[in-house]
């Protein structure tokens, strides 16, 4: 009983001191709130059944980026619907390193260094998409342009996009 | 890097980034490497924009379900089951009236047939006797994925594609379990464990001349 009294008190604990983290990491590599969400609590509901009292914070903070890692890769592999992406080869489209916790600055860090290298066209529709949140319309009006072309430039951008993110991976 | 651009592609991407920035989770479809890599770097681009801190309401909701979840682990006590973490989890997120609509549809045990009588249409998908009791054989009735199941000489089919992020299901013991996050199934399609948030749909089935049929979407082949 006492053991277990400390095991839940490992997992509060652990909680507390990584949740926010944890979901900020997922956020980075899954772009959006519902699925960052069911993704961060899939981490903790499983932390439940693994957490003892006998770890220390340090392998149960690896832990957590390690399972979030794989519910990461888990749900790429779901969006793609394709039995041919196995977990390895998700993992090395999508992270920038082995730190995980060094993972969102990097993020952050290449998605400005994949803005600075493309032309100024692309640039501004991505811009005005990822960092100013508007739709296609709104991107439209602001360039001038008609909504048709906005969307044609903007897939036109990503595509370059992830030619020089694939570029600067390799 | 000027190829021509399909208007669906573009569409689709145009759909995907909205989803991205919207309340729900995107939709899964199976796409080609290209699309994947932008989706990728267009998920990843979204933290430049947003940081990705989550939301004191969500920390506060899950806080509650890890503490269930740690009673629920614990020999002795009570067990909360699964689907009362969702409903503590649907009243905290929802609240008030929108907790009582949500409830409404989860609260709905049995599962639900995934193509309506009367709608889609009939695909053979087995003869009589090929799937021996214990067995099951996945097959393809349209749009619908699914496994057709032998228990005790009963034939029944359901979904193969797992309610909580659309995995596929695989057959394993008597039941089914998602490769993605371990949810498992009984062969009635029923949420045994995990975090699938509801029953494997049901796939209506009818036997004739020695062979058996399930209704699927109706598309063409």
């Amino acid at each position: 009983m006492v053991r277990e009294r400390a095991a839940s008190a490992a997992v509060r604990t652990a909680f507390q001191e990584n949740a926010a983290e944890i979901h900020r990491f997922i956020y980075a590599k899954v772009g959006n709130r519902a699925a960052a969400e069911d993704l961060t609590s899939v981490v903790f509901l499983k932390a439940v059944r693994w957490i003892a009292a006998d770890r220390s914070a340090d392998s149960i903070r690896a832990w957590l980026y390690a399972t979030a890692r794989t519910s990461i890769a888990d749900f790429w592999r779901a969006q793609a619907q394709d039995d041919q992406l196995t977990r390895e080869v998700a993992e090395r489209l999508l992270f920038c390193g082995s730190d995980s916790e060094q993972e969102v600055r990097r993020t952050r860090e290449r998605a400005e260094r994949i803005l600075a290298a493309l032309p100024e066209r692309d640039r501004e529709v991505l811009r005005l998409r990822f960092l100013h949140d508007l739709d296609s319309r709104r991107i439209a009006a602001a360039l001038g342009i008609t909504p048709g072309h906005a969307r044609v430039v903007q897939l036109r951008a990503l595509r370059r996009a992830a030619a020089v993110a694939e570029r600067s991976a390799a | 890097m000027s190829e021509p651009v399909s208007l669906d592609r573009v569409a689709r991407l145009d759909a995907y980034l909205d989803a991205l920035a919207g309340p729900a989770r995107p939709a899964p479809h199976a796409r080609d490497a290209d699309e994947l890599a932008a989706r990728m770097l267009a998920a990843q681009l979204r933290v430049a924009c947003t940081g990705g801190a989550p939301t004191q309401r969500f920390l506060q909701a899950l806080e509650q379900r890890v503490g269930e979840a740690i009673a629920g682990a614990r020999p002795g006590r009570a067990r909360v089951s699964r689907r009362a973490f969702v409903r503590n989890a649907v009243a905290v997120a929802a609240g008030g009236a929108g907790a009582a609509a949500a409830l409404g549809e989860l609260g709905a045990g049995a599962p639900h047939a995934l193509v309506a009588a009367g709608a889609g249409r009939w695909y053979d998908v087995a003869a009589v006797g090929e799937v021996p009791p214990g067995g099951a054989k996945a097959f393809t009735a349209g749009g619908v994925e699914g496994y057709l199941l032998n228990r005790g000489g009963a034939l029944r089919a359901v979904s193969g594609i797992c309610t909580h992020m659309g995995c596929r299901v695989k057959p394993v013991g008597d039941g089914l379990r998602c490769l993605c996050h371990d949810s498992r199934f009984d062969a009635a399609g029923r949420v045994v464990a995990g975090l699938a948030p509801r029953p494997l749909p049901e796939i209506d089935l009818r036997v004739a001349r020695g062979r058996v049929y399930a209704r699927g979407t109706r598309e063409e082949a």
